[in-house]
């Protein structure tokens, strides 16, 4: 017998479920569950991993009988430059400890060149006007305290 | 009723609070930016609301909510000009108001539906402040005898129906709760102190702060969304404004549908899950029911956007019951202002309006106050706001981006929050492509501490007998309308492909 999935977004969606229930399962197995009376810190989190394993588990299995959509393309540029843009602020501001400018420069050119019709010279004057805005509003307007450049 | 005799009183120190200028500025403030973002193409109100939540953390509680309830409704208001120039809502409670309303503007009527949209939505709105004036009071009052029983199954209840009244598969939703639930157990366990599904990360025993999964769940996959789009041609119908008047058939016309709009909006606008939009759908419904001729509909009729219009702003102002009096959340958007409520140390609840009558009837009263100032900011302003949409997406993305980065960093000030939001983004990636809901997801991850402590409460009170939810008659009432909900949404899925067959 072949087993034929009929609802890819389902199919995927359930095994999206039983993984994190299964993670849970695994991760709370070491706290103590302790009694209905005197209940644990791992009681609640133990039953709703298994739920929620089992409810994914209904879903995947459903995904075989009833006829559903597939799951249509990724496209990862545009996500992808997005979450750089977000990494490369957290890594510019904690790791490489550069400053709230070139944080902010990073994360500003990055979220720009994101969308596929972007032109350089829009990206490059954004990127300068934008941050000076975030200094000015941040730093001098609403007093956060970070350091603007890397020397100070 | 002697609540009555207690409103004069109420309002008068909501007056006094909403008329000092700095709750004045936070709240013309927020209102003119949830213009600004909803009329934005693309960027609905919780992505708004998301992205200026770290904002609204440095101001005092009042201000806050009165800001962020601004941005808010605010944002209502300015996704509807979105809906009718370009025929994209901003989110799910504006699809209707497309149907007709970009009809209208087609025809060279962009201007006169634009008005009847947002005077509806003022009718709408102030009429749902009234009903939160009226049925706030008794709603807390019965919520006194509430204890933790009550509470877990009221809870439970709320976070079934979001499911259940959701878009998509029910069995999905129920998984998003549950993994909702799970998410918000992440950090230090209140009773013991042990650090729970922190995977050895020091900086999640505080546990992950809602901004950072409101932020990536709907602020980046929003963009993400938006990248993949291309910006069409809106030029031409929004060079076409020219008077923005109404002619008074027009006034005649749309005024039945506002009053039945607002009616249906403060009925629904209670429930959990997605109540706004269940306003607006049936307003439009039982206008297109009732016409002498309903082929007018989706052809430009003015009904069409009167009623939903009114439908889904009333909706949004009683939204905020079940939220203030209870401290359940019934949408999304309520969840976030739950959530500023916990981090300025507010419980919501039902002694919110005793203990803090301030922050209560101040709210209300700057929603009549923020209504005013829309409905001001919306007629003759409108021609501005219509040239906001003109804007390229890939000159706002920039922008978008440097408020939010800076936005998620500022919550704790370190950059694990950062990496957070872009783990949640890539998840909420996932969930679009799967289909699957995230809203009941961040109304569980809001409530599941609090469901964790109720249920444990409830248990030793009762020397761990399971009983208590059903022997106390109101906890016992919640859970079996749960069971009722449970069953009607998961029957009628089975029975519905055969018979498109045949």
């Amino acid at each position: 017998m072949r087993i034929q999935i009929k609802n890819q977004q389902d199919f995927a969606a359930g095994l999206m479920f039983v993984a994190f229930g299964v993670i849970g399962l695994v991760e709370a197995s070491g706290y103590d569950t302790g009694t209905a009376l005197n209940m644990g810190p791992g009681y609640f989190p133990t039953f709703l991993s298994a739920i929620l394993a089992l409810i994914g588990g209904v879903i995947t299995l459903r995904a075989l009988q009833v006829e559903g959509e597939r799951v249509t393309a990724f496209k990862l540029r545009g996500i992808g430059l997005l979450s750089l843009a977000f990494i490369g602020f957290g890594l510019f501001m904690d790791t490489f400890s550069l400053g709230f400018g070139a944080a902010t420069a990073v994360a500003v050119a990055l979220g720009a060149v994101a969308k596929n019709d972007f032109l350089w010279r829009e990206v490059i004057v954004a990127t300068l006007v934008l941050v000076a805005c975030a200094i000015g509003i941040f730093i001098f307007g609403l007093n956060q305290p970070y350091p603007i450049f890397w020397w100070n | 009723m002697d609540f009555l005799a207690d409103l004069l009183p109420n309002l008068t120190l909501g007056f006094t609070t909403v008329i000092s200028p700095t709750n004045l500025f936070y709240c013309f403030t927020g209102v003119l930016v949830g213009t600004v973002i909803g009329v934005l193409p693309g960027i609905g109100p919780l992505a708004a609301m998301s992205m200026l939540l770290p904002i609204t953390f440095t101001l005092p509680p009042i201000g806050a909510l009165i800001m962020l309830a601004g941005i808010y409704y605010g944002a209502m208001y300015g996704g509807a000009i979105t809906s009718i120039l370009l025929n994209m809502p901003g989110e799910a409670s504006h699809v209707v108001t497309c149907l007709d309303g970009h009809q209208l503007a087609l025809k060279g009527r962009a201007g006169p539906s634009l008005a009847i949209a947002a005077i509806a939505s003022f009718f709408g709105g102030t009429v749902g402040a009234i009903v939160i004036v009226l049925a706030g009071p008794p709603l807390a009052g019965m919520a006194l005898s509430f204890a933790a029983p009550e509470y877990f199954s009221l809870m439970l209840m709320g976070l079934i129906a979001a499911a259940a009244l959701g878009q998509g598969s029910p069995m999905k939703a129920i998984a998003m709760v549950v993994l909702g639930l799970l998410l918000g157990l992440v950090g230090s366990d209140v009773n013991t102190g042990l650090p729970r599904f922190t995977f050895g990360i020091l900086g999640l025993n505080d546990g992950i702060s809602f901004v950072v999964v409101a932020m990536g769940l709907f602020g980046i996959t929003e963009i993400a969304h938006n990248l993949e789009q291309s910006d069409e041609d809106r030029h031409q119908v929004i060079r076409n404004i020219k008077g923005i008047w109404p002619t008074r058939s027009d006034f005649k016309v749309a005024a039945k549908p506002a009053l039945r709009g607002t009616a249906l909006g403060s009925l629904f606008g209670a429930l959990p899950g997605a109540g706004a939009t269940i306003a607006a759908f049936s307003s439009y419904a039982l206008e297109k029911k009732i016409a002498k001729d309903p082929s007018r509909f989706g052809k430009g009729a003015i009904e069409g956007i009167a009623g939903p219009e009114s439908a889904n702003n009333a909706a949004a102002q009683c939204a905020f019951i079940p939220t203030l009096t209870l401290g359940i959340p019934g949408s999304v958007a309520m969840a976030l202002v739950l959530g500023v409520l916990t981090i300025h140390g507010i419980t919501p609840g039902p002694l919110i309006m005793t203990q803090q009558p301030d922050l209560f009837w101040g709210l209300i009263v700057s929603m009549w106050v923020g209504n005013i100032m829309l409905l001001i900011l919306n007629l003759p302003m409108v021609g501005v706001w219509a040239r906001l949409l003109m804007v390229p997406y890939r000159l706002l993305l920039p922008a978008i981006v440097m408020c939010m980065t800076i936005g998620v960093y500022s919550v704790n000030n370190n950059a694990l929050g950062v990496y957070l939001t872009v783990a949640f983004g890539l998840l909420g990636y996932l969930f679009v492509k799967l289909r699957c809901e995230p809203a009941p997801l961040i109304l569980a991850f809001v409530l599941g501490p609090l469901m964790e402590e109720h249920l444990r409460r409830a248990l030793l009170i009762s020397r761990g007998d399971a009983m208590v939810f059903v022997e106390r008659p109101i906890s016992a009432a919640f859970l079996l309308l749960t069971v009722i909900i449970l069953v009607l949404m998961l029957r009628p899925r089975r029975a519905k492909p055969a018979p498109a067959e045949t």
